[in-house]
């Protein structure tokens, strides 16, 4: 949903620049953190950014 | 960090994600700034199906890091022996020793895992058998241990009397003995001294008579080599503060949560203006192990 309303997905967090990806990797339900995963990559969030 | 979210999925055994991002470009091999690669951290937490899985996509067993400890140590660390046995059954040698000279041995007994400790033992002491072997086949020349220097200054030059030649390994009391002395290659000393120009001469019975009558007690205690081995063993187990501050700060470093003290703090970036108003003397994680790496004796 949020991805949909162009969302900024290589959007840096603000200390340690971790990219949405990062924290979808480590979701506790790895199925939709498998999903989100998808999802972000899908939609252009850059699969080799670095903290 | 230099790190790739692949590290996260490793770090929380997350297999599906691992082969999604590998799958997308994602090295298994990326190195962080520690020169560690995933495999350390799935090693490290020990998520056996994700390290099987990143080894199968190509990651590199073998790899060392900046203190060129292998994932093992890590695992070894943490007590994780499924991990161990698979990481040494991929070809992870288990007598590698890092910077320090310790092997996986040292850390998995810190980790108390006995069975982990006693696999590992085992594969230590079967790699040093399998050396011993080897040295045993060279010729008796190569075999010997260079002789062990002592510097002494004397005026008189050297006689021609060397001295006696003494071995190390005791006389064999029981058959039991017998058997092991037989494994062990048996070491010679040679008593070297130095004189004014610096030429190193064996030094000879007459001129070790009057050293012990110079000096008693170095003389006792080269009449008993393994006597100075065993001290020397003794002072090296014995941790000096440079090694319990590297101790305390690895601990540290590992705390979950202790990322955020990684870098100093950016008032900047981080908008707290009156940061150095209450902080006077700023400090973190990562320059004090730059600072200790350069150099631990620096204020």
């Amino acid at each position: 949903m949020v991805i949909e309303n162009k969302a900024l997905l290589d959007y840096p967090e603000k200390n340690f620049n971790q990219t949405p990806l990062f924290f979808a990797a480590i979701v506790k339900n790895e199925d939709l953190g498998l999903e989100m995963t998808q999802k972000l990559i899908e939609n252009g969030t850059n699969p080799l950014a670095l903290q | 960090m230099s790190q790739i979210a692949l590290f996260y999925a490793a770090r929380d055994g997350r297999r599906k994600i691992i082969d999604y991002l590998v799958s997308k470009g994602a090295n298994p091999d990326h190195k962080d700034k520690n020169g560690q690669t995933p495999l350390y951290y799935a090693s490290r937490e020990g998520h056996l199906e994700a390290v099987q899985r990143l080894v199968e996509l190509g990651a590199n067993v073998n790899n060392t890091d900046v203190f060129n400890q292998t994932a093992l140590f890590y695992a070894a660390k943490t007590g994780k022996f499924e991990v161990c046995q698979f990481l040494v059954s991929k070809g992870v040698n288990p007598a590698h020793q890092d910077e320090k000279k310790q092997t996986a041995l040292y850390f998995a007994r810190r980790s108390k895992n006995k069975q982990l400790i006693d696999y590992l033992q085992a594969l230590t002491t079967g790699a040093k058998k399998e050396k011993a072997k080897e040295k045993e086949k060279e010729p008796e020349k190569e075999k010997e241990k260079e002789p062990v220097k002592i510097a002494e200054k004397k005026e008189e030059p050297a006689k021609t009397k060397p001295l006696p030649v003494q071995e190390t390994a005791a006389a064999p009391e029981k058959n039991k003995k017998k058997k092991k002395e037989k494994q062990e290659p048996k070491f010679t000393y040679r008593l070297m001294r130095k004189d004014e120009s610096g030429k190193e001469n064996e030094m000879s019975v007459e001129e070790f008579e009057k050293f012990k009558k110079d000096y008693p007690k170095v003389a006792a205690l080269l009449m008993n080599p393994e006597k100075i081995n065993t001290m020397m063993e003794e002072g090296e187990k014995k941790d000096s503060w440079e090694k319990v501050a590297k101790k305390i700060l690895s601990t540290l470093w590992k705390m979950r949560g202790a990322y955020i003290f990684f870098e100093p703090v950016d008032p900047k970036k981080l908008k707290i203006e009156d940061y150095f108003d209450i902080i006077k003397n700023p400090m973190d994680f990562g320059t004090i192990k730059v600072t200790f790496l350069l150099d631990p004796l620096a204020p």
